[in-house]
């Protein structure tokens, strides 16, 4: 069946072309008007015949018939078409090809001339005379010329008859009819034969070109006479396939035939609506729930900048450049900077096209399409709106009036009441009493020791103040008070009946004296103690509190005569402590905390986290619900006891450690000083309402004070150390020399030189106090001036060991145990200094850094001095008995003691410089414990206790030496080793 | 060149010239070229009235004393050629002198050169002490034991003394050429007494205390104690006064407590025979009639601590000085407790601590003021900006910062300055010839 289709699928199709060709024929035929066709028309259409043949080249052998009778009435029409090439062979318009015999195939061929491409190859350069071109003719309608020739001349129009002319000149002459009208020369024009000879061709439907032969001898190539195929390529027999249907087709074709018959397959299916393709709108689906995908961005349109070749005034300066350069790339306004170049083809690569493409490749890839909204913020908006300065008068401005201390350090200082009076107290011992409006001094009480603290009574119906020195509490009355007043402070102080004592008993002893005139009543603490760094009032002038420098707190109430301390035992060693104005609370700084407890509930209220590492001071509000505290890492804290127990603001605005703060009594004010010798004033408003925070503003820096103290003190002590271990072993010589002048001035000199050296070091080590570190360290050194001081050290020692060989070589030749005992000392004292000392000498060439250049000092001092110490000490041995005694009593009292101790005092001293936990201000380690020895052993006892417990009484000034406890110790425990 | 020259001599202004002093010019109108300076215009003047000694005198545009020239003054104050200036002159204060310096053992709290002849000093020792003109110590006692702050001398008896001393009294003494004799104690205050002065017809006295107390006072020496003794001091007399019972000074009480400030006074004055001016550090300049014993007027200033407190003679303007390094001038003529009575502010580069008043009536604008710095500085009211002249005290005795002035008096063609270094005396010529 399906046979049968196909075959009739092709025959159709064979057959519309010849219908085609038919009807061209009939239309050809039945044109009335010629046109002038053109040759290439009708070749291209019979051509498209020959192609559309060719586009069925399957052809059944059914069809074999049909073919045979084309070909036999194409030969009919050759037939003809020879005939008429034989009558118009004159006519001919087109070169006439040779037929020639082909010397390699043996047939004839067609040669045709060659052309020759000049003037009469090309039609388009004949000569006609009208050159107006292919222009409307009706243009010269009216006129009487049709155009213009080569020259320019008019072309007249040529004169026509009217109709009866035209129809007599087709009676009279012949060729009147095979004439055209010539539109160019707007006349009649006589067609040539050859024209006529194609339009006759065209007529009869033949090909135009009068050579063409359709009916050409075929020839035979392969099949014919002589080309049969003598041997088939195979022998093979024909396969049966050839001739039986094919097995898959009737499986295939009975699949379709079984489909039909159960009805799945209906083959002449109607057609209906709905088998019929449906068009649909695909924008018209509902819109899904996804969000829509971000549109791309619209890139704005390309400024004058971004041009190749921009306007001057669209340069970038340096300036600018240098500007754009610094920004991060991110906050550049414009991600190009505008260049000038003279023309295009001088305009480099685009450098960023890598990157560029990296970052779209960014953008596609996971990261979504987000547009980054840029905050350009001014900095100075960020900073908070503040009232200016000059609104919140009155403060503090200026320096009024200078009280000068003669002598000593002021570490205290006290206004009265009244604010007319001002107390001072200095490290000398001295309190002075002064008018404040003029700065006079107005009295003076002179103490033994130096002023801890103190403080006027709150009061105002009595007048008296309260002084801290050395354990004991001096209340003193001014004078110059109006009889009441000073009758009351007076009964007060010392009423002449004494209150009942308390039930508990106290150690803290009152001794009224109202005869003596410096106190009129004295409070002493229980002894050693240490001195009272603060004094601080209650609001209503009856209970006191004082903070001894050993950590003891005591509460006194003057009414009762009675002192008692508040804790049994406190968490780290309180630094200051202060009443609350209005409740019963009770603040307690320690190093790095505030706690508040409740007195009359005795019980802990709060623990406050300044967060600062060692408080140096605090002072309440007037209101009494804030609390600011400063401390020596510089910070300042502001608490709202309110509100949670971190603080409210933090500032740090010192160069320096806060040394102390205090709020102004009634103006909202505070004030702070530091070791940077400046004062800065706050305002300080704090509001009635809860809901308002405290407004701090800084209102003034008052620099009225100069810095003066430094580190001399400590490198004072470090060279005094290697100098008395060089000069004993120096004066030791000199014994051996017997005092002779010889050896006496060449090693004086050396000496003073060494003196001098030493003395010239102590100003070497510069330190600054590092807030990070919480420490001072050392900045800058000299290290060729260091090196030079240990070089020489070290040979100053060689040439004592020199003198003291010669000595015991030449003059005390008698081997005894003194001699050698001395000559080993000798060798081991210089043996052990120079090894000692070489150490730090050679960190001092390398110059690795100023911590290098000094680290080994400390060490080196500390040895040198162990090793002459043990010198001295055998030599005493020896000198005291022969046998060996373990005393310690024979070495008090006398030089190995002093000497001992100044070496101890002095390697303290030298760690201290050397590690860098210490402070600035440790400038207390007075010359009372290098003093010379008659001042040790004198009467005041108070060099020996200090001597003795010179860590207690560091510690004492707020110092962190703990940690210098054990190299201290182990000193001490090599001496006693030695001893 | 030349022409430009020429300009500038031709470019006149014209002047009308007044004066107060006793050399007037009549009152017309001159021409005067633009470059004239002071000195030009002191020879007119001087030539105008053919004076037979040169006498120097400055020149006041507008309330300021003409430094430039007139020319650049105008061109200063964008004044036109064609406005008259009235300018008027005054005598010149010639470079005052130091004549002498008279080294105290203490501060000198407070000076009077009223008595002629001599000068009285008060110490913080609590001594007074009298000079005569050749710097003899004329009389040397101790009067207080605390702190004397200031005295007030007689100049009708020569030999009478009031002081106000910080241990609470003041005291009116008569001092001899040999001997002190304390005449009456004046009970009052209960802080120290910060000042005490004089009326002009010296019958009464009025002390001003830190207790915010004014005390009015006469002058008469009462024949017994009006005030009685307080317990702690007559313990301590007990002994003495069986010894010397008549010549203890007389314990006084005032005639009037004048009570209205809130703080520390100051200074008190009087203005007339009853009226009575005062200022503390309540920052407030009151007015009192002593007769009633009320604050007639109260001058609130805004955070000033008042130091001193001067009236010139014409009775209508007081000055204040205060603690914010101004003297304040006080018109007393406006109505009320107003506040727009300040006529001008002379601003000082240190705290003010003293006013003196110039003596003569001629140059009753003429006002000194001795500040911390050790400058005592004249000025003239007219001329408020810049003082019309300065010195230093004790230019080679102590530190910078310790050489305060603490009582100035200008009497008799000489200032008395006393302060922390001591005791000077300074001549001004103020061209009385």
């Amino acid at each position: 069946m399906v046979a049968v289709t196909t075959s009739k699928d092709t025959r159709k199709r064979k057959q519309a072309p010849q219908e085609e060709v038919t009807n061209e024929r009939n239309g050809l035929n039945s044109a009335s008007n010629f046109e002038m066709h053109s040759d290439d028309e009708d070749g291209e259409e019979i051509g498209s015949d020959d192609g559309e043949v060719e586009d069925f080249p399957e052809i059944d052998v059914a069809s074999d018939s049909e073919e045979d009778e084309e070909s036999e009435e194409e030969d009919e029409e050759e037939d003809e078409s020879e005939e008429g090439d034989s009558d118009d062979s004159d006519l001919h318009i087109f070169p006439k090809p040779k037929t020639i015999v082909s010397d390699i195939t043996g047939r004839p061929k067609r040669v045709y001339p060659e052309i020759e491409p000049d003037y009469d190859s090309d039609s388009s350069t004949e000569d006609t005379p009208n050159r107006v071109g292919d222009v409307p003719m009706h243009w010269y309608d009216d006129l009487p010329h049709i155009g213009y020739d080569i020259n320019g001349k008019q072309v007249l129009r040529p004169a026509r008859g009217d109709e009866l002319d035209k129809f007599l000149k087709t009676v009279d002459d012949p060729d009147a009819w095979t004439s055209a009208f010539d539109k160019n020369m707007q006349g009649d024009k006589a067609l040539s034969p050859q024209e006529l000879d194609i339009i006759r061709r065209l007529y009869e439907g033949e090909n135009p070109d009068a050579q063409y032969d359709p009916y050409e001898p075929t020839i035979e190539w392969f099949t014919g006479k002589g080309k049969e195929e003598v041997m088939p390529l195979s022998a093979a027999p024909e396969p049966k396939r050839r001739w039986i249907g094919s097995k898959w087709e009737k499986k295939k074709i009975m699949k379709i035939v079984r489909a039909i018959r159960q009805g799945r397959i209906i083959p002449n299916k109607p057609k209906t609506k709905e088998s019929k393709f449906q068009f649909y709108s695909i924008w018209s689906e509902p819109p899904s729930s996804h969000p829509p995908p971000l549109p791309a961005p619209k890139p704005s349109l390309p400024t004058n900048s971004e041009s190749y070749n921009p306007p001057e005034e669209y340069l970038p300066t340096d300036a600018e450049r240098a500007e754009w350069q610094a920004t991060d790339p991110e906050d550049r306004e414009r991600d190009y900077l505008p260049q000038k170049y003279s023309s295009l083809r001088l305009v480099p690569g685009y450098d960023q096209f890598i990157k560029e493409r990296f970052n779209r490749q960014l953008d596609l890839y996971l990261a979504p399409r987000i547009q980054r909204t840029k905050i350009n913020i001014d900095p100075n908006t960020l900073i908070p709106k503040l009232p200016s300065p000059s609104s919140l008068k009155p403060f503090p401005m200026y320096k009024s009036l200078t009280f000068t201390h003669a002598r000593g350090r002021v570490r205290a200082l006290s206004i009265s009441p009244d604010g007319a009076w001002a107390l001072s107290g200095d490290e000398d011992g001295v309190v002075s009493l002064w008018e404040v409006n003029v700065g006079k001094e107005i009295k003076r009480w002179k103490f033994e020791s130096k002023i801890g603290s103190l403080d006027w009574c709150p009061r105002s119906d009595v007048t008296y103040f309260v002084v801290g020195v050395d354990d004991t509490l001096h209340f003193i009355i001014p004078p110059n008070l109006p009889s009441a007043i000073f009758s009351a402070t007076q009964s007060s102080l010392a009423p002449p009946t004494l209150p009942p004592p308390s039930a508990i008993p106290s150690p803290v002893k009152w001794v009224s004296d109202s005869s003596s005139d410096l106190s009129i009543l004295k409070v002493e603490l229980p002894p050693s103690s240490g001195t009272p760094t603060q004094i601080t009032w209650h609001r209503r002038g009856d209970y006191m509190s004082t903070v001894s420098s050993g950590g003891g707190v005591w509460i006194h109430q003057i009414s009762r005569r009675h002192s008692q301390a508040p804790f049994k035992k406190v968490r780290g060693s309180v630094q200051l402590v202060l009443f609350h104005p209005t409740k019963p609370h009770f603040f307690v700084a320690t190093q790095q905390y505030v706690r508040i407890y409740n007195l009359s509930e005795q019980k802990l209220l709060k623990t406050l986290m300044p967060g600062i590492r060692w408080i140096s001071s605090m002072d309440v509000h007037p209101s009494g619900d804030h609390l600011i505290v400063g401390g020596y890492d510089r910070k300042l804290c502001w608490f709202d006891l309110e509100l949670s127990d971190k603080p409210y603001k933090v500032m740090r605005y010192h160069a320096k450690a806060i040394r102390s703060l205090h709020f102004h009594p009634t103006y909202p004010l505070f004030a702070s000083s530091s070791d940077d010798g400046a004062i800065q004033i706050f305002h300080a408003r704090v509001y009635n309402d809860l809901m308002t925070d405290p407004l701090i503003v800084p209102l003034k820096i008052l620099r009225g004070h100069t810095v003066k103290d430094g580190l001399g003190v400590l490198q004072w002590t470090g060279n005094m150390s290697i100098l008395c271990a060089s000069t004993s072993l120096m004066l030791r010589t000199i014994a051996l020399w017997e005092r002779s002048k010889k050896v006496i001035v060449p090693l004086g000199i050396l000496c003073l030189g060494h003196w001098a050296f030493l003395y010239r070091g102590m100003f070497l080590v510069s330190a600054s106090w590092d807030p990070t570190a919480n420490a001072c360290i050392v900045d800058a050194t000299n290290p060729s001036l260091l090196t030079i001081t240990f070089f020489y050290t070290m040979g100053f020692d060689l040439i004592i060991l020199l003198f003291t060989m010669f000595a015991l070589m030449g003059k005390h030749s008698a081997r005894t145990d003194l001699w050698k005992l001395l000559f080993t000392d000798g060798l081991v004292y210089f043996v052990v200094t120079f090894t000692t000392n070489s150490l730090p000498a050679i960190l001092n060439v390398l110059n690795l850094n100023t911590m290098m250049n000094v680290i080994a000092t400390v060490p080196a001092a500390a040895v040198s001095s162990i090793a002459a110490c043990r010198a001295v000490i055998r030599l005493q041995e020896f000198a005291s008995a022969e046998v060996y005694v373990h005393s310690t009593s024979q070495m008090s009292g006398n030089n190995v003691v002093i000497a001992a101790r100044r070496s101890m005092a002095a390697a303290k001293a030298k760690h201290g410089m050397a590690r860098p936990e210490i402070r600035v201000t440790t400038e207390h380690i007075t010359m009372e414990e290098f003093s010379s020895p008659t001042e040790v052993a004198s009467p005041y006892s108070k060099t020996e206790r200090r001597t003795s417990s010179s860590s207690d009484d560091l510690e004492s000034e707020g110092m962190p030496y703990v940690q210098f406890a054990k190299p201290v110790r182990n000193v001490e425990k090599d001496i006693s080793d030695y001893a | 060149m030349a022409s430009s020259s020429n300009d500038s001599s031709r470019v006149s202004h014209p002047v009308v010239l007044s004066t107060q002093t006793p050399y007037p010019l009549p009152s017309q109108k001159f021409m005067i070229p633009a470059n004239w300076k002071r000195y030009q215009l002191s020879q007119l003047i001087n030539k105008a009235l053919s004076l037979p000694k040169p006498i120097p005198f400055d020149f006041l545009v507008r309330g300021e004393v003409l430094r430039t020239s007139l020319g650049e003054w105008c061109a200063e104050h964008g004044l036109l050629e064609e406005e008259t200036l009235e300018i008027e002159y005054i005598q010149s204060v010639m470079p005052p002198q130091r004549m002498s310096d008279i080294p105290h053992e203490d501060w000198v709290s407070s000076v009077s050169c009223g008595l002629q002849g001599h000068f009285v000093t008060a110490s913080y020792d609590g001594y007074i002490r009298t000079f005569d003109y050749s710097q003899n110590m004329v009389a040397n006692c101790q009067l207080h034991a605390a702190p004397i702050t200031s005295v007030c001398v007689f100049p009708s008896d020569s030999t009478l003394i009031a002081t106000s001393s910080q241990d609470l009294t003041a005291q009116i003494s008569r001092i001899d050429s040999a001997a002190v004799q304390p005449l009456a104690t004046l009970h009052l205050h209960t802080s120290p007494v910060s000042s005490i002065a004089s009326s002009l017809s010296e019958k009464h006295l009025i002390t001003a205390s830190w207790d915010a107390l004014i005390g009015v006072w006469d002058t008469s020496i009462p024949s017994s104690d009006e005030v009685a003794a307080d317990q702690v001091q007559a313990e301590r007399k007990s002994k003495k006064r069986k010894v010397d019972e008549s010549d203890r000074p007389k314990r006084k009480a005032p005639i009037a407590v004048l009570k209205s400030h809130t703080a520390r006074v100051s200074k008190a004055i009087f203005t007339g025979d009853k009226n009575a001016l005062s200022c503390g550090f309540d920052s407030t300049v009151r007015t009192w009639d002593t007769e009633i014993g009320i604050c007639t007027n109260t001058i609130i200033a805004s955070e000033k601590p008042f130091l001193d407190l001067a009236v010139l003679q014409t009775g209508n303007t007081a000055l204040a000085a205060s603690t914010d390094r101004t003297v304040t001038i006080y018109d007393l003529t406006a109505d009320g407790a107003s506040l727009s009575s300040t006529v001008g502010t002379l601003v000082h580069p240190s705290t003010p601590s003293c006013i003196a008043l110039s003596p003569r009536s001629s140059s009753s604008q003429q006002i000194a003021t001795g500040s911390y710095d050790g400058v005592v500085r004249i000025w003239d009211l007219r001329s408020t900006k810049a003082a019309i002249s300065s010195f230093k005290a004790w230019e080679n005795k102590g530190r910078d910062g310790s050489r305060k002035i603490l009582g100035l008096d200008w009497a008799n063609g000489v200032i008395g300055i006393g302060g922390e270094c001591g005791f000077e005396v300074w001549r001004v010529d103020e061209g009385s010839s």
